[in-house]
């Protein structure tokens, strides 16, 4: 599809969202930011503590309403995965209630539920 | 007994579907006034609103203006896979207009507690434990504020992201494979959280197999231990070992 209709290299950066992980010291592809945490992990360190009291606000608005079962569930690593990356970013969109981000992290955080209560 | 839990688990569903009607009438009213009042966006309502219009009435799919500077073409598909926008087409080739990209929004989110509900249910074997985790889908303040921004096509990841899960684990596979293909034409993304659900569910289905399979197999090692013991202890005590039952 890129080599169809393809991107204005000018802003390849603006497409990638690259800035979004500015704080981790990262300017690459989104997919590729964990790997970069993991390699820095003093960078990943104070990418997590970067506005860390919304980050915080906004893992509590996930899972308390949940009473915090997912956490007993195996399939929060589904979640994680997909949360992780929001919280090494510096794009408050990723961590904040407001923007269509979370639709794609609650789910799985709600299907986790049921699984934890089959036991 | 069966007819009374029938009887309690139509209640809980009935339940279950009024509460998503009425979010979906409150979340429609409500992000339709939002945008009368000026506060909606052209990042995404008035670029889906286009792309829309200009697919369904000008022949030109999926084209927007917005990101021109960037993406010279102006076919949305160069900035993320979406071609389930194509199957809202109709509707808004019926009702075209803001208002239409709205509802849709909130009849899909809140749908999703419905496919949630089901896999609780299957799940738990409680009606009220399923009910619970449906509504607090519907009153998490994580799916409010997806639901407040303007419209994008990942509003309709959780209901089919649910649907394909409870698909899954019906094993109902004739619905199962056009499901995940809708679920995989939502957005490039959502391929990564549809493999990660595939993988746990595969890898929890795996555990039980190996589970049934490591006790399957000490009933068989304590058989086997009886077999070869037992004769010995028999002769050792003098008994007629030919008076043993096969």
């Amino acid at each position: 599809m890129k080599a169809v209709y393809p991107i204005r290299p000018e802003f390849r950066d603006v497409y990638a969202a690259s800035s979004a992980f500015g704080v981790l010291g990262y300017g690459g592809d989104v997919l590729s930011a964990p790997i970069r945490a993991i390699l820095d992990p003093q960078a990943a360190l104070g990418a997590l503590t970067h506005d860390s009291s919304l980050k915080l606000l906004y893992m509590l608005m996930l899972f308390a309403s949940l009473l915090f079962v997912p956490f007993l569930s195996g399939f929060l690593a589904v979640n994680a995965l997909i949360v992780v990356p929001f919280m090494l970013s510096n794009y408050r969109p990723y961590y904040m209630i407001g923007s269509y981000y979370p639709s794609t992290s609650c789910h799985p955080s709600s299907s986790c539920t049921p699984t934890r209560c089959l036991g | 007994m069966g007819s009374g839990v029938t009887v309690s688990g139509n209640k809980h569903e009935l339940f279950m579907l009024a509460s998503i009607s009425v979010y979906s009438a409150v979340f429609s009213y409500f992000t339709y006034l939002k945008h009368m009042s000026f506060l909606s966006y052209a990042w995404d309502l008035g670029t889906f609103d286009q792309i829309m219009y200009s697919s369904v009435f000008a022949g030109k799919p999926f084209y927007y203006s917005a990101d021109l500077f960037m993406n010279g073409s102006g076919n949305y598909l160069a900035i993320h896979f979406s071609p389930i926008l194509a199957l809202l087409f109709p509707i808004y080739y019926v009702a075209p207009g803001i208002s239409t990209l709205l509802v849709i929004k909130s009849v899909a989110i809140g749908a999703a507690a419905y496919p949630l509900f089901r896999i609780a249910r299957r799940l738990t074997c409680s009606d009220t434990t399923a009910l619970c985790i449906g509504l607090v889908y519907l009153l998490n303040p994580g799916i409010h504020g997806a639901n407040w921004f303007d419209f994008q096509p990942q509003s309709l990841a959780p209901l089919l992201i649910f649907a394909t899960y409870y698909l899954l684990i019906a094993k109902r596979w004739a619905y199962y494979f056009p499901a995940l293909t809708l679920t995989l034409m939502i957005e490039e993304h959502v391929t990564l959280v549809v493999l990660l659900l595939l993988m746990s569910q595969l890898i929890h289905s795996r555990r039980g197999d190996l589970k049934r399979l490591l006790d399957l197999g000490l009933r068989e090692n304590q058989v086997l231990h009886l077999r070869c013991t037992l004769p010995c202890v028999i002769r050792c005590l003098g008994c007629d070992e030919s008076r043993l039952p096969d």
